[in-house]
């Protein structure tokens, strides 16, 4: 890893994972290479946070799990978003939508500087 | 829907092999990883290492997603259970609700039976089960002197001596049952009422609602003008008003301070003491042998009703060596006052609760063939979810479920059934039976009764369901679910029928013994003539009539008036009415002189006027009555019932003999036995005619008269009982002293009537039962030869195709049904004897194994069941041969 990443912030993961499978059905390891893909590296997803945070969804019934095979003809978990994934994953979005404005306002009504990446 | 699908799929995939599942997808990962780090040019060795630093606590992460994936599976599965029950649940629903004939008989057949047994659990609950509402009241004890194994009322002397030297007991208290006269605005009436030793009311652990109880200084002579009132009495004759404590009622015509109110909870009985007043034994009431007290007792810690026993029957041997003309052959019982109290109900209600239990069972049999019937008319249905993958035990469970819906909505059904007759018995109110006025639904009788509901769900669903769920598959699909051999002679049917029949019979049995002693009993001469007497009792006060004489005086003039008033054929007096609820009753232990008696020998005593035999008809068989020159003052007579006579004297005349009565006069004096007169069932038209002496009330002295309380019952044989029937009585009474009361005023018919209520209802509802059962008994032999013969149409139909003739079809059928009626009737018989001797007590005239009436019962069910299976055997012979062949 050449370039340093931003651990993700916890709460965010579910959102994360969410989006990343309302394109379609991944398994595990291509949801945190897209992630990492899609930030163009600037977040890592940790698999000890990721599987686990993916059964939990799975038992909340936001995720469907099914065997399959993957690219390389090995069997995988692929994970997809349920009815109820999809429910969530709009009011997650709306959610972060309405938290980033909320603290961008505020951080532009101080005008301090942005913090500046280390 | 769909996600039960997906769930399902994967579940079958792979199994619920979570462990392995974790391992492999976190595998895959680190696969993928060290492949893509090889790509990038990584070797093999330094690509795996690097993907298991990369990845972190392999071990950690595995765990959890075991853990979640574990709970989730758990979850997965109880939701899966869940749904299934609600299936079967939504399913049987829809399934009943098709068939809503069957449905409706069956809840209403299962709901009459499980109501009829919640309605007696409620009461049995009430009078039995609920404990009393006192402190610790297994503590509380009766404690009766015993003669001959009956219990009777206790000596004070023994009373005092038991208090002193027991040591079994915290305490130790008496009642003297009593009658007094109220007087309130100018009218008075009469109360029962009790006196009672100071710690009469903390033997029940109770304190008073309002007020204070008596204190041991109240508890001497001479007897302190103090009195505590029930609540019942309180609220009734004096409005509930508090006022009342402290001042002043009128009882037996002086002034009693009202100090105290007992609390609701202490009226057990509709007939109980509703006042009480200071005990104050006299001395002279010490020397006393006869037995006037009920002791009540609470027993010390630790000490069990065995090893008071244990204690008393030693004292009781004791007693008897020091005083002997109490104690001779008495023995001593302690009692469990809840058992007491409650008697010979306790009997009564188990054995209709076992009754209507049969109902159920009866009911349960003939619901489990409905069943059985329907679940062949649905084999096919069954067999069709069987080829689709249903298990055996989800069929089942399907049925069974069916079976539960069926007895919850009967359950529903019988508890409605049960609040009405509870609210029925609360607003009737079976005096006698003490707390069944409590009887309501509860959350214990609910509890009974859910589990009654699962009970009759497994008698009657469990082998119906096992049974269709055991259906070959591939015959049934390939007949289209039409008779099949299997059918034809069906065992688990006719076990059912026959266990009907037995049922039935042992119900129609007890039924039938019981009427028999109600047939008897009507029969039963009392031994007097009860048409047209009025009877009512009176007393004289003790403080204005102090003397014999002054008691005498009054009462004979009380006779004269009533002799005079118009429409009163003749008249008399009497110390105690023959089956009267007066517990003015004495024994006593007539002395002959000639020839001196081996054993003892209890009697009754009565003090008669003249023209009492004459009055109620009750035939002179010797000598002669009493009449105006037995007096104070000349020879001292008797009179002898025709049992004592023979007891007395077997082989002589008895009349002329003598007679000592030591409990009757202190001297040596004897009595004279001038007549015998005919026996009279004075206890109960069931029980046996006691032992009877009377004599007349002139030469009663001022002792026994207060054993009475100076209370006598007059008694009129009226010319009609059209006249207001206390009008002759009141009329005496004013001419005489406007001020004295009357009370337990009843006809002599009333009497009677009522002395056999209580059994005569008790047998008019084992008879309404048994009827249930013989209907339900019926019916259920009707539908099961009515489904045999449908069934069999074919074989019929091919029988008489081949010549067999109308009449041999019908036998056939016929003979078919009744076998297992013929078996159950065997076993009910059998049965029947057993169980009969439990009602043995109660009954009379009959013995419990009576051939006639069991073979009466018999020949009425097995009637019953030949014309239940000859109404469907007349459809078989029916078939036309020709359509019968072609169905097949």
């Amino acid at each position: 890893m050449k370039s340093p990443s931003l651990d993700v912030v916890r709460g965010t993961l579910d959102i994360l994972i969410l989006k990343t499978l309302s394109r379609g059905r991944l398994h595990g390891y291509a949801i945190s290479s897209v992630i990492r893909q899609q930030t163009e590296e600037a977040l890592l997803v940790e698999e000890g946070a990721l599987y686990p945070a993916l059964y939990r969804m799975e038992a909340k019934g936001w995720l469907q799990a099914e065997w399959g095979v993957s690219e390389n003809n090995r069997r995988a978990k692929y994970y997809q978003l349920s009815r109820e994934g999809r429910l969530r994953l709009r009011a997650e979005v709306k959610t972060w939508e309405a938290y980033t404005a909320a603290v961008a306002k505020v951080l532009n009504a101080t005008r301090l500087p942005l913090p500046q990446e280390p | 829907m769909s996600r039960i699908l997906l769930w399902r799929r994967y579940l079958r995939m792979f199994g619920p092999d979570i462990e392995a599942d974790v391992e492999e997808e976190l595998q895959f990962h680190l696969d993928a990883k060290v492949d893509e780090l090889i790509a990038a040019g990584w070797k093999l060795e330094s690509a795996r290492a690097e993907a298991r630093r990369h990845f972190g606590d392999l071990a950690r992460v595995s765990e959890t997603c075991q853990h979640i994936g574990k709970r989730r599976e758990r979850s997965m599965e109880h939701a899966e259970y869940l749904r299934g029950w609600w299936q079967d649940f939504t399913y049987a629903a829809r399934q009943l609700r098709h068939r809503w004939g069957t449905t409706l008989l069956v809840v209403l057949t299962l709901g009459m039976g499980i109501g009829a047994v919640v309605s007696v659990f409620s009461m049995v609950d009430a009078v039995l089960l609920r404990p009393l509402p006192f402190p610790s009241p297994d503590r509380i004890v009766t404690i009766w002197s015993t003669r001959q194994g009956r219990d009777d009322v206790v000596t004070p002397r023994n009373f005092d001596t038991w208090r002193r030297e027991s040591r079994s007991f915290d305490r130790l208290a008496a009642l003297q049952r009593s009658t007094f006269t109220l007087s309130q605005a100018g009218a008075a009436t009469q109360a029962a009422g009790g006196l009672v030793s100071a710690d009469y009311f903390s033997v029940f652990g109770l304190s008073p609602e309002l007020g204070r109880t008596f204190t041991v200084e109240e508890d001497r002579r001479p007897r302190a003008h103090l009195v505590i009132l029930s609540h019942r009495l309180w609220r009734t004759r004096f409005g509930g008003d508090k006022q009342i404590l402290g001042s002043q009622i009128r009882l037996n015509r002086e002034p009693y301070t009202v100090i105290g109110i007992m609390p609701p909870k202490f009226d057990l009985r509709a007939d109980a003491e509703q006042l009480w007043v200071p005990l104050a034994l006299s001395g002279q009431e010490m020397s006393w042998t006869g037995g006037i007290l009920y002791v009540v007792g609470r027993l010390r810690p630790q000490i069990t009703r065995e090893q008071a026993q244990a204690g008393m029957s030693v004292l009781a041997r004791s007693l008897e060596a020091q005083y002997p003309e109490m104690n001779r052959g008495r023995g001593i019982r302690v009692g469990d006052f809840a058992a007491d109290l409650v008697g010979e109900y306790r009997q009564r209600l188990l054995l209709l609760l076992g009754a209507v239990g049969f109902v159920l069972l009866i009911a349960c049999a003939n619901v489990a063939n409905l069943l059985l019937a329907r679940g062949a008319g649905r084999a096919q249905e069954l067999a069709v979810r069987a080829a689709l993958g249903a298990s055996r035990v989800r069929i089942i469970r399907q049925l069974l479920t069916e079976s539960l819906f069926l007895a919850l909505s009967s359950t529903a059904f019988g508890l409605v059934a049960t609040m009405w007759v509870t609210s029925v018995v609360r607003s009737v109110g079976v005096g006698a039976i003490p707390r069944l006025t409590d009887a309501s639904v509860n959350g214990f009788v609910l509890g009974g009764a859910l589990g009654l509901a699962l009970v009759s769900t497994l008698l009657s669903g469990l082998l119906p369901a096992v049974r269709a769920a055991h259906v070959d598959i591939q015959s049934v699909l390939r007949q289209g679910g039409r008779s099949s051999p299997g059918f034809v002679r069906d065992s688990v049917r006719s076990s059912y029928i026959a266990a009907e029949v037995a049922l039935t019979l042992v119900l129609l049995a007890g039924a039938g013994l019981l009427i028999r002693t109600a047939i008897a009993a009507e029969r039963v001469q009392p031994g007097f003539s009860p048409q047209h007497v009025v009877t009512g009792r009176t007393a004289l006060p003790l403080n204005t009539y102090t003397t014999a004489e002054q008691v005498v005086r009054t009462y004979e003039q009380l006779l004269e008036a009533l002799a005079n008033r118009p429409g009163v054929v003749s008249a008399a007096l009497t110390s105690k009415v023959p089956l009267g609820t007066s517990t003015v009753g004495l024994a006593l232990k007539p002395g002959t002189v000639t020839p001196p008696m081996k054993e003892e020998l209890a009697a009754e005593l009565r003090y008669i006027s003249s023209g009492y035999f004459t009055t109620m008809q009750i035939p002179l068989r010797r000598g002669r009555e009493f009449n105006e020159h037995d007096r104070s003052s000349s020879t001292q007579v008797a009179i002898v019932n025709e049992i004592l006579a023979h007891r007395l004297w077997p082989a002589q005349n008895p009349v002329g003999q003598q007679l000592r009565l030591p409990e009757l006069d202190t001297g040596n004096a004897t009595w004279q036995v001038v007549g015998v007169v005919a026996d009279v069932r004075d206890n109960g038209l069931m029980n046996e005619p006691p032992p009877a002496l009377y004599v007349p009330l002139a030469q009663v002295s001022i002792n026994p008269w207060h054993w009475v309380e100076q209370s006598l019952y007059l008694v009129a044989r009226t010319r009609t009982d059209t006249m207001a029937v206390s009008d002759p009585l009141q009329a005496a009474l004013r001419t005489v002293d406007p001020e004295l009361p009357l009370g337990d005023l009843r006809l002599m018919e009333e009497r009677l009537a009522q002395s056999v209520s209580i059994a005569r209802f008790y047998t008019l509802l084992l008879t309404i039962l048994g009827m249930c059962g013989l209907v339900l008994t019926a019916a259920g032999i009707y539908s099961v030869v009515a489904y045999f013969v449908s069934r069999q149409r074919g074989e019929i139909g091919l029988r008489l195709a081949l010549g067999a003739t109308p009449s041999a079809v019908l036998l056939l059928v016929i003979r078919q049904g009744m076998r297992p009626v013929a078996i159950g009737i065997v076993l009910g018989l059998t049965a029947s004897v057993a169980v009969a001797r439990l009602l043995a007590s109660q009954l009379y005239g009959v013995t419990a194994a009576d051939p006639a009436t069991l073979a009466a019962v018999a020949t009425v069910l097995a009637a019953v069941a030949a014309l239940a299976c000859y109404l469907p055997a007349r459809q078989a012979v029916k078939v036309d041969p020709l359509v019968a062949l072609r169905d097949e």
